[in-house]
């Protein structure tokens, strides 16, 4: 399932070297400093190794972020423990240079100590090299090995470039090369054998490819990028406690899977989180999206979920915001994100210490996602309170998940955890919305007292979906439920005590809306008693008018109830949001000429 | 005469967990034959028969949910299993509440499920196997079956049933001879689907004390298991399970 999937995703990509996944025996390292140095091994320079991005920040201006270049070096990632563990042609500072920089926080004693263990690592990493010398015999590996035996750690001194790398690895370059050392012909093909010797062994049933092959120990390399996991790396499959360990099987074998199988889903799943366009967040959990073959949609849907980051052209955005509206309107065409019976998968991550767990997995046809995410959007549509006529910055037509989620809370920390993978989960499986979605909503508008576009607009898909109720995006004059009537009405007694008193601070929306909403009965007879002293104050023509409506909306209304359950809470909320956009209406061009 | 039975199951929640992540457990789309066996044989069992899955129907679309449990990531340790079994008196137990004991991870499990498992047994004739006479096996399985289907009839069990995990008890009720299975509602589009590789069960296999993972059973035998999986497919709503003998190892 998970793992297949990815394993076919690590299959095509691995197709095109263009897209720089790792072969077997190989990582991607962030590497930060390269040792430049000469035929002889005499030391030249050491320069740092960045790429410079400028990106257009959220001010609107330029920023510049310095990242370390991320290059295939040999082996998997650094080998963790406290024993001596040098890598092959790369490294950090420690190993490479026996040098690394003080903290003068720790006692003199801890420092010795640590300055002894330095100078151990750079022996170790100084004898790997040598020992493998004449097995490898190549010109530039050889150099590299004259380097490490004239080099005393106490130069390091000398290049003060080094105080600036506190952490990040480096690798090796002969001066005149264009390459890096570990990449020369020979060392690469030398690595290679050493790999394949090693990968012999007992063989087992593989769960993931089907094919007996040696089951992977640990499966390498580490999961990253994932928001709040433990920046090194996370595991998706592993098995660190005692717990989990069945039939006295240790480790991987717990879970059969084969070491090319395990290094192709892990490294697929770095591929895609470390892309900015293929991830987002949804709660919070890191979400991926692909599809089993290449489609416009897996670069774009992302951004449909979670909204184009501000740094994006504008072009992009036109363009997301177009597909969304099409889709809305149900006139996407067939082929616009790509083939529609293509399978897609949809996989969110959340961390838990040095674990994943996976929040939500959806699989199904594209053509199929998008008739779901129609239907969403076409229940959540609703007539805007400020729209590009009346605002600078017009609200979403077509709202992104953390748009919807980011109403459940004051603030973004405040999202319950679950609530986004359930969201996610109904939206794309076309299921009820989560019940805990609405109360907290509704929460929210009683404790604002702001009956917001977005707010009114989850409850309305809400009473859609999970109560097939017939919602109209604008005022619906025929509509009789009770909650719905009451909250015209509360607009309309709002907007009468707002004509006749024009300066009041608080309204009677900032007093009376949530005991209103909830319990009518005890709110309204007092409201309907104020509402003639407000009327009394309008000029002729808008009390004729007012008392119409008013009239109008009582007409249906037999009894205040004592109070309203949480589907008459949010149909008051629409009542009272639509009411009160009927009274502010958008001049439309349609509208005056009609 | 057939020795075949057709079993019922339902339940709220289910969690099939994969070996592959059982940490944070996610679970198979659908049962598996390890865990009908396992349902099967908690309302009747012998030493003499051997329950075998031949068919799995889905009846209910496969619905995933997502909750957070507290588990415990230590295991008991053997005197604490002797004390739970009565053996000796002394409990030094696990304590489930203490911090370095107790975790909450998360599962991906299944929601509102229901199933018709297709099972038959097989006789295992020791005695006949060590030379003796040949039982007459049909009078034999006769027994067996009627035993088996007055217990289904009945509710009665040796345990209470679960659908992978304990917390999710299953419902069961036996589908006589003759009479319709009840409706299936899988969507036209997982009527056909691919599961991918699944566990079929676990084979038990002689060991020697070299193998690392081998252990004793508790009649003294020493053993080593290895997962058998076979390849899942659901066609018009029925996975067709093959013998143990031919899922791969």
């Amino acid at each position: 399932m998970i793992l297949q999937s990815l394993h076919q995703l690590y299959n095509r990509l691995a197709e095109d070297p263009q897209n720089g996944l790792p072969t077997p025996g190989y990582s991607l390292q962030n590497i930060s400093f390269c040792v430049i140095i000469k035929a002889d091994g005499s030391l030249i320079e050491i320069v740092p190794c960045r790429t410079e991005t400028i990106e257009i920040g959220k001010n609107g201006k330029e920023k510049k972020t310095v990242r370390p270049l991320s290059l295939l070096v040999p082996g998997q990632s650094k080998p963790p423990g406290q024993g001596l563990n040098p890598c092959f042609l790369w490294d950090n500072t420690g190993y490479m240079l026996g040098f690394k920089p003080e903290d003068p926080k720790k006692s003199e004693a801890a420092r010795e100590k640590e300055r002894i263990r330095t100078l151990a690592s750079f022996d170790a990493f100084k004898t790997r090299h040598l020992e493998t010398e004449t097995l490898i015999a190549d010109p530039h590996f050889s150099s590299v090995c004259r380097f490490l035996e004239s080099w005393s750690p106490d130069q390091a001194a000398d290049h003060p470039m080094l105080q600036e790398i506190i952490s990040g690895f480096g690798v090796f370059q002969i001066s005149g090369s264009l390459k890096y050392v570990h990449q020369a012909p020979a060392v690469s093909r030398w690595w290679n054998e050493q790999n394949t010797i090693s990968s012999a062994g007992e063989t087992s049933f593989c769960l993931v490819t089907g094919k007996p092959a040696p089951t992977a120990a640990t499966h390498d390399p580490a999961i990253k990028s994932v928001a709040g996991a433990q920046s090194s790396g996370a595991k998706l499959v592993s098995f660190n406690l005692k717990s989990v360990e069945s039939f006295s099987k240790e480790q991987g074998d717990n879970s059969p899977v084969s070491e090319t199988a395990a290094f192709a889903y892990c490294n697929a799943l770095n591929w895609l989180l470390a892309r900015k366009e293929r991830r987002f967040r949804i709660g919070d959990a890191t979400t991926v999206f692909w599809t089993a073959a290449a489609t416009t949609a897996e670069t774009l849907f992302p951004w449909m979920m979670s909204g184009v980051p501000e740094a994006e052209d504008t072009a992009t955005k036109n363009r997301v915001h177009d597909l969304l509206k099409k889709i809305s309107q149900g006139i996407l065409g067939r082929d616009d994100l790509g083939d529609p019976t293509v399978p897609y998968y949809i996989l969110g991550l959340s961390p838990n210490a040095s674990r994943l767990s996976v929040r939500f997995w959806h699989t199904g046809e594209l053509g199929e996602l998008i008739t779901k995410l129609k239907l969403h959007l076409q229940q959540l549509s609703l007539v805007r309170q400020w729209d590009e006529t009346n605002s600078k910055n017009p609200e979403p037509v077509t709202p992104t998940v953390y748009q919807l989620l980011r109403q459940t809370s004051r603030d973004a920390d405040g999202i319950p955890p679950l609530l986004g993978g359930a969201l996610m989960r109904a939206i794309v499986l076309g299921t009820p919305y989560p019940d805990s979605l609405i109360t907290a909503v509704i929460n929210r508008i009683r404790a604002e007292r702001e009956v917001s576009y977005l707010k009114v607009a989850v409850l309305k898909a809400w009473l859609i979906r999970n109560h097939h109720q017939l919602i109209t995006p604008m005022l619906d004059e025929t509509n009789v439920n009770l909650g719905y009537r009451l909250g015209r009405l509360f607009a309309a007694l709002e907007k009468t005590q707002q004509d006749a008193l024009p300066d009041l601070n608080a309204t009677i929306r900032e007093r009376f809306y949530s005991s209103a909403s909830a319990t009518p009965r005890a709110v309204f007879g007092r409201l309907l008693r104020l509402y003639p002293h407000h009327l009394g104050k309008l000029p002729i023509g808008g009390k004729i008018v007012r008392e119409k409506l008013v009239q109008e909306i009582l007409d249906s209304v037999q009894d205040f109830p004592s109070h309203l359950n949480l589907q008459g809470q949010a149909q008051f909320a629409l009542g009272y949001y639509h009411q009160r956009k009927a009274f502010y209406p958008t001049k439309t061009k349609e509208a005056t000429v009609a | 005469m057939s020795y075949g039975i057709k079993l019922h199951l339902s339940g709220d929640f289910a969690c099939f967990t994969r070996p592959e992540m059982k940490v944070e457990r996610v679970s198979y789309d659908i049962i598996t034959p390890s865990a009908a066996r396992g349902i099967i044989e908690a309302i009747y069992w012998k030493p003499q028969i051997r329950w075998i899955i031949d068919r799995i129907h889905v009846l209910k679309p496969i619905r995933f949910t997502n909750i957070r449990r507290n588990e415990v990531g230590a295991k008991a340790s053997a005197p604490t299993a002797a004390a739970m079994n009565g053996d000796i008196v002394v409990l030094p137990g696990i304590i489930a509440d203490d911090p370095k004991t107790r975790q909450q991870r998360a599962s991906t499990l299944l929601r509102d499920i229901a199933y018709v498992i297709e099972a038959h047994f097989d006789i295992l004739d020791y005695r006949f196997e060590r030379g003796g006479p040949e039982l007459p096996a049909n009078d034999c399985a006769g027994k067996h079956l009627d035993v088996f289907k007055r217990r289904a009839r009945g509710g009665q069990c040796f345990h209470q049933p679960c659908l992978g995990n304990r917390e999710f008890p299953a419902r069961f009720s036996l589908i006589e001879d003759g009479d319709p299975l009840p409706a299936c509602e899988l969507p036209p589009e997982q009527l056909n689907k691919e599961l991918g590789w699944m566990l079929h069960d676990l084979s038990y296999l002689p060991a020697d004390k070299k193998a690392k993972d081998s252990f004793l059973t508790g009649r003294g035998k020493r053993v080593r298991t290895e997962p058998r999986f076979f390849h899942a497919q659901l066609e018009n709503g029925i996975v067709t399970v093959p013998p143990l003998q031919s899922a791969t190892a």
